[in-house]
């Protein structure tokens, strides 16, 4: 069955599609590369175009530059640092004593480069290359969508997107994973309309591999539409076995990073102890604003295909699926779910509008490229101004910390230990961010411990720690206070420094 | 104009039934075994599920509540029972304490535990008829099913079981509505008995409102017939305005749901993780996979219905059974699409066998619940000589949960507070969290209430300051609850 377009044309064959392809119901319209024919499409306003690329590039700036106040980028540093220095992590830990397992430094890429960046510029080059990071994902969602929707579509779907995935906008190694995540699912809805092998995705994923453990999700979207393809019985036995090719290819490519093949095993190892005990592992709340925005995304893409009588191909239905199912599984993967609905909900709304999608120009590609550059020169500045100092981190206590002791062991709330290696490297947090490198029993007795519930005192004890970093009027820093008669020696930034009596 | 293949089809059925004419040969094809042993299987999985011990947190303070009323015919005015509250104490869920009440003081707790089954029975019974509209036998069922685990979170001996078994009744007779565009007036007097019940009938007037916002945009309402229908919802909330409690009744839900909102953990968002709210989502997943596969265009009311049953679903855990029970007819429906051929009408002989069989089961569970549900479960009975030897009118700084209890069990007892969170005010129930998590300045809250006994979880770490803090000394302990006592 034909798509209905409004103005009751019939679409024209996607381009570089094979001559015996079924041109099914989710056909988009027409997609041509004359620039003549881009010039006489109808509603092609130019000015449009450029008036919402400079609004939605001013937004990702305006989000990507300010003060570092994400708990992580401390202990990045500190491991760019090391592994630059010529350490490498194993048993004993340098930093952790009650660590277990040799810790893996999946992200080592973005921590040596970030680090770099630090010696160069200081804090402000870290918020300046988040800022980038925004960017480079805002460029990478509308290059996914611009395939199946105009550039206006494609310019008000992607920072919807970003919206959704703003839990992810933070100074991380995830930020460049979620980039390598648009571009790769830009590459499979590409190879889901004309069924070609993107060979290039095998070297991505070696690069995404050297930078973040969202690799294996990419894996996941090429699975998913490959399944979905044979559902839709697009595919010859060659075809299929080409595309399975790109998937395995990349399980390999990621098993040759520095690490070695014992990466493709990180991904269970970090979620079998973050699932229970870190916040951005939980479940997500329907509440959450951006898992709102993610949802009403998908929402809008089902409302499209059960009322306009379209009947989508089941590899899109896959992705809206797996979608859907990233968003409500764990805070930390709606920004997968937002990056998942940006070009299905783009599709169906340049469907909705009947228009032709007109292909991207070198003009506009040079014209966007142009854009972005002058926002991340623009972006140095600001960040210079607004980001000297970090916030959410007792700053103020970094003159005591440096009297304590070296080695003494630290009782510190979970996500300030990371900056503790940072700012203090001589003291000793009983647990940190690397959640993956302790046992579970210890983690418990942590989580046990900062409520002040039974074995608090116990586990005081056994790790020795004779000063606490905790949250102000937290249960164990009463309870440290109160009961074990620790005295406070510092406060700042909703933190104290109490000290053992 | 949009199509209602379903509705319409079964129409022409039952036309065709109607006028006598030969029902087509393949159009039941199931075999006859399949619904009679599909109906046995879910009515005695039900009988299994709702048949133990009565458990539920909440079920102690609706049985005093229950005997409060009959004895004072008051259904609001200052609470009674506990001093530290600040806000009248409103029994909008009168009539099923009325009747749990009455069956404990004749039976015991098994009546309780009975009526929960019963509750449980009646409640997939609705949710079948609601299903039977727009399918067969077996996939009304086979949703129903779904729909009755769904729920399975929410199946406790509590008021709201009422509820559910009405709104199923609403969304079935708002499916009757979209077909043939009748209002159902008797869901106006319903709306009273529901009003007594419990306060999830505004979810039946939103249900109703939904349904007719959704024809409107199907444009199948002239101005008169969207009056005739808008008036359902609207006297239902007369209705409501008309029981006992009076028109206040109509403010309820919202100052519960202020308090309950922030403290209470059923009125938290809802974990995706949970199994119940799994199955709802499966559910309008599966009953949206034919509309998005197939080629009729959705009517905008049964869109607007699975939108409903999103939201439901996802906003808090109290009502994922929501979504479960709107999610029923709309699986029901899909399910039937895959068959290939409109609903068959319900003959009289087949709503006599479902009456029949559930009345049957009904009557085994009475002395099933006689054998498993003499004394509650979870709670801690071991205690009770000790709780009972101490001196009326002691305070007992009491575990969040346990207060309905300590209420039921030792109504000489005052507790700190208890599940209404309706009745305390936000800074008291602020003060009582800070207390229990030994945050800073926790003991000003025990400097007020003054308690000289605690009945709190063992491993609690408000248990762990006062024994190391305050030396309480512990009475007893008992179904991991600990009795302590203030030096």
């Amino acid at each position: 069955m034909c798509v209905r377009l409004r103005n009751g044309s019939p679409p024209a064959i996607i381009e570089d599609m094979p001559a015996d392809a079924i041109i099914g119901q989710s056909t988009p319209p027409t997609r041509t590369q004359s620039r003549a024919e881009a010039a006489t499409a109808p509603g092609t306003r130019p000015w449009l175009s450029l008036s919402v690329a400079t609004f939605v590039v001013s937004i990702g700036v305006v989000l990507g530059v300010r003060p570092v106040s994400d708990p992580s980028p401390w202990l990045h540093l500190k491991i760019g640092a090391f592994l630059l220095n010529g350490g490498r992590f194993g048993m004993p830990d340098p930093w952790a004593p009650f660590a277990t397992r040799a810790y893996l430094p999946t992200e080592w890429l973005p921590a040596i480069v970030g680090h770099e960046i630090y010696q160069a510029f200081g804090l402000p080059g870290i918020a300046w290359m988040r800022c980038a990071g925004i960017l480079g994902l805002l460029t990478a969602l509308v290059w996914s969508v611009r395939r199946s929707a105009d550039t206006v579509t494609a310019v008000l779907v992607s920072p919807l997107a970003l919206v959704g995935g703003y839990h992810a906008l933070t100074e991380r190694p995830q930020l460049v994973g979620f980039v390598f995540l648009a571009v790769a699912v830009g590459a499979w809805w590409r190879t889901g309309l004309d069924l070609r092998p993107r060979w290039w995705l095998v070297p991505m994923t070696w690069l995404w591999a050297c930078s973040h453990g969202l690799w294996i999700v990419g894996i996941a979207v090429g699975l998913v539409i490959i399944t979905g393809l044979s559902l839709d019985r697009r595919l010859s036995q060659a075809t299929a076995t080409r595309l399975l090719a790109v998937p395995l290819l990349c399980l390999a490519a990621a098993a040759v990073t520095p690490l070695g093949p014992r990466l493709l095993l990180s991904p269970l190892t970090v979620g079998q102890n973050a699932s229970q005990f870190v916040g951005e592992w939980q479940s997500t709340s329907a509440r959450d604003p951006f898992a709102v925005v993610t949802l009403t995304m998908f929402a809008l893409v089902i409302l499209a295909w059960a009322r306009l009588g379209r009947r989508p191909p089941w590899w899109q239905i896959g992705l809206l699926l797996t979608g859907i199912a990233a968003t409500l599984a764990a805070t930390r993967t709606i920004a997968v779910g937002a990056v998942f609905a940006a070009p299905l909900l783009a599709h169906e709304i340049q469907l909705y509008r009947g228009r032709p999608v007109v292909a991207a120009t070198r003009r506009s590609r040079s014209a966007w490229a142009a854009l972005v550059l002058i926002a991340l020169v623009a972006a140095a500045p600001l960040s210079a101004a607004r980001a000297q100092d970090p916030v959410a981190v007792p700053q103020l206590l970094k003159s005591q910390l440096s009297l304590i002791p070296s080695g003494t062991v630290l009782l510190a709330e979970g996500d300030v230990s990371g900056w503790l290696f940072w700012a203090d490297p001589q003291v000793k947090p009983v647990l940190d961010p690397r959640i993956e490198i302790y046992p579970p029993a210890h983690v418990r007795a942590f989580v046990s411990a900062m409520a002040a519930g039974p074995g608090w005192r116990q586990f005081v004890d056994r790790t020795g720690a004779r000063y606490a970093l905790v949250l102000t009027g937290s249960p164990i820093a009463t309870a440290l206070r109160e009961r074990a008669g620790w005295s406070q020696i510092g406060k700042d930034a909703g933190f104290v420094l109490l000290r053992a009596a | 104009m949009t199509r209602h293949i379903l509705a319409d089809t079964a129409d022409d059925v039952g036309q065709d039934a109607k006028a006598g004419r030969a029902k087509p040969p393949d159009l039941e094809r199931d075999p006859r075994w399949l619904a009679p042993a599909l109906a046995t299987f879910a009515v005695a999985s039900t009988v299994k599920l709702g048949i133990r011990a009565v458990s539920d947190p909440d079920a102690w303070w609706h049985l005093k509540a229950g005997a409060y009323l009959l004895s004072t015919w008051h259904f609001s005015g200052p609470d009674p029972w506990v001093p530290f509250s600040s806000r009248p104490f409103v029994l909008t869920e009168w009539l099923p304490e009325v009747v749990a009440q009455t069956g404990y003081s004749l039976f015991g707790l098994p009546a309780v535990a009975w009526l929960r089954c019963a509750a449980m029975l009646a409640l997939l019974s609705a949710l079948v008829w609601a299903a039977r509209h727009t399918a067969d036998t077996v996939p009304a069922i086979m949703a129903a099913l779904a729909g009755l685990i769904g729920t399975g979170g929410s199946l406790s001996e509590r008021p709201q079981l009422v509820s559910f078994v009405l709104l199923a009744i609403t969304v079935g007779a708002w499916w009757k509505t979209a077909g043939d565009l009748r209002p159902r007036w008797w869901l106006a007097p319903m709306t009273f008995l529901w009003a007594c019940s419990h306060g999830m009938w505004g979810v039946g007037v939103i249900v109703g409102l939904v349904v007719v916002a959704g024809l409107a945009l199907d444009r199948r309402l002239d101005r008169r017939t969207a009056l005739r229908l808008l008036a359902v919802p609207a006297l239902s909330v007369v209705a409501a305005a008309l029981t006992p409690v009076g028109p206040r009744l109509l403010l309820t839900p919202v100052e519960v749901s202020s308090n309950a909102a922030q403290f209470v953990q059923e009125w938290q968002p809802t974990d995706a993780r949970n199994t119940f709210a799994a199955v709802t989502l499966a559910m309008i997943a599966l009953a949206l996979l034919p509309w998005i596969r197939g080629t009729s265009t959705r009517p905008w009311w049964q869109i607007a219905l699975a939108g409903t049953a999103v939201v439901c679903t996802l906003a808090m855990l109290r009502t994922v059974p929501v979504g479960s029970i709107i999610a029923t007819p709309l699986l029901a429906s899909s399910l039937q699409e895959q068959r290939g051929h409109a609903a068959t009408p319900l003959s009289r002989r087949g709503r006599s066998a479902w009456v029949g069989l559930v009345a049957a089961a009904a009557i085994v569970a009475a002395p099933i619940a006689g054998a498993v549900a003499q004394r509650p479960s979870g709670w801690p009975e071991g205690l009770r000589p000790r709780l009972a030897a101490i001196p009326a009118k002691t305070v007992v700084l009491n575990d969040f949960a346990a207060g309905g209890w300590l209420l039921w069990a030792e109504p000489q007892l005052t507790p700190v507070i208890d599940l209404r969170s309706e009745i305390y005010s936000i800074d008291y129930i602020r003060d009582y969290q800070r207390t229990e998590q030994v945050r800073a300045g926790w003991q000003e809250f025990l400097d007020r209430t003054k308690p000289k006994y605690a009945l709190l979880r063992t491993e609690a770490p408000l248990t762990v300051a006062l024994r190391e803090q305050l030396r309480w000394t512990t009475v007893g302990e008992d179904a991991d609850y600990v009795l302590l006592k203030a030096p």
